[in-house]
C-alpha cells in the first residue's frame, strides 16, 4: 500500500466526493447489493512519497445517472450515454485528490494521473476494498492498491 | 463588460461542468471556447482573444503547466489570467503555479458560489475595486 487507509475511511471519502460533486448519496454496504447490468471500472494512478492505484467499479446505469447529475442534464438525454464513462473517470479523479491528501498530507509532492475507464473483469484485487450502495441501490466497489515502479 | 472564456480539459464532462459554472456565475459571457489539452488551447489562443483561461493540469500532449509556461513566454498571452481547475491537493503544486503566474487555483469538486467568487476576483479584482471596462 502507498500508505495506510482503512476501507471505512475510503468509503467515507467516496461518499463525501459523490455528495459534493454530484449530489449522489451513498453509504457503506455489507453485504453489498448485486450490480445491475454492465459494470464499468475506472482506474487512476497516483504518486507521492509512494505510488498507488485507485479504482472504482459501478454499473453503466450508475455512470449515466452520475453524468446527468454532474452536467445538470435529464437522464433521458441522448447525450448521456456518451458522457457516462467520462463522468465515472472524473469522479475517480476527484476522489484521488481526497485520497492523496489523506494519505500524504497537503505538504507532500504528489501527482495524479489520467483516469482510464473500461468494462470490469474479474474480482476486485485491492488490499483496501470498500463496498458502498447508493440510495437507489446501485453498488459501488472502490479499492486502493500499490503500483510499484509505475509513473502516474 | 462581456467576457470571452477558454476552458481546457481532456474531459468533456469537466469542460461542461466549468461551462455550466461560468453560466451560473452571472457574468456576461460573449464566447466560450473549449480545448482538450494545452496544445489545442494554444492554437485557440492564437486565433481568438480570451479574457480568462480555465485549465486542468494533467492532460495528454501538453499539460496545464506547460500551457501556462508557453503563455508566459508569449508576450501577448502573458497577461491573460489563468485559473487552474484540478483535484490535485498538493500545496507545493499550488505554490509552483503561483510562481508561474497562475491567478487562482480551484480544487475539484467545487461549489458554484466558490467558483463565482474566484472568477469575480480574477476578472474584476477584490470586492470594492472596479476593474471592469
Amino acid at each position: 500500500m502507498p500508505a495506510e487507509m482503512s476501507p471505512d475511511r475510503l468509503a467515507e471519502l467516496v461518499a463525501e466526493t459523490l455528495e459534493e460533486a454530484a449530489f449522489v448519496f451513498a453509504e457503506p454496504a455489507d453485504p453489498p447489493p448485486p450490480f445491475h447490468g454492465d459494470v464499468l471500472e475506472a482506474r487512476l494512478r497516483f504518486a507521492g512519497p509512494s505510488r498507488g492505484e485507485l479504482a472504482l467499479r459501478a454499473s453503466a446505469g450508475f455512470a449515466e445517472g452520475l453524468a446527468a447529475n454532474l452536467l445538470g442534464m435529464e437522464p433521458s438525454d441522448p447525450e448521456i450515454g456518451t458522457r457516462s464513462r467520462d463522468a465515472l473517470g472524473e469522479i475517480v479523479n476527484m476522489l484521488a485528490g481526497a485520497v492523496v491528501l489523506e494519505l500524504f498530507g497537503p505538504a507532500a509532492q504528489t501527482s495524479i494521473g489520467v483516469p482510464a475507464v473500461r468494462g470490469a473483469a474479474g474480482a476486485a484485487p485491492g488490499s483496501c476494498l470498500a463496498h458502498l450502495a447508493t440510495e437507489e441501490g446501485e453498488r459501488l466497489d472502490v479499492w486502493l492498491q500499490p503500483s510499484p515502479g509505475s509513473s502516474p | 463588460m462581456s467576457y470571452r472564456v477558454l476552458i481546457v480539459d481532456d474531459s468533456s464532462v469537466v469542460r461542461s461542468m466549468v461551462k455550466k459554472a461560468v453560466a451560473m456565475a452571472g457574468l456576461d459571457i460573449e464566447e466560450v471556447h473549449e480545448a482538450g489539452n494545452g496544445r489545442e488551447a494554444l492554437e485557440k489562443l492564437q486565433s481568438h482573444w480570451v479574457d480568462i483561461v480555465f485549465t486542468d493540469l494533467h492532460m495528454p500532449e501538453m499539460t496545464g503547466i506547460e500551457l501556462v509556461q508557453a503563455m508566459a513566454r508569449s508576450g501577448v498571452l502573458s497577461t491573460t489570467p489563468v485559473v487552474v481547475v484540478s483535484s490535485d491537493p498538493s500545496e507545493s503544486r499550488v505554490e509552483e503555479l503561483r510562481r508561474l503566474g497562475v491567478r487562482a487555483y480551484l480544487k475539484k469538486p467545487f461549489r458554484p458560489e466558490g467558483f463565482r467568487a474566484i472568477v469575480e476576483e480574477v476578472l474584476q479584482g477584490p470586492k470594492g475595486e472596479s476593474h471592469a471596462g
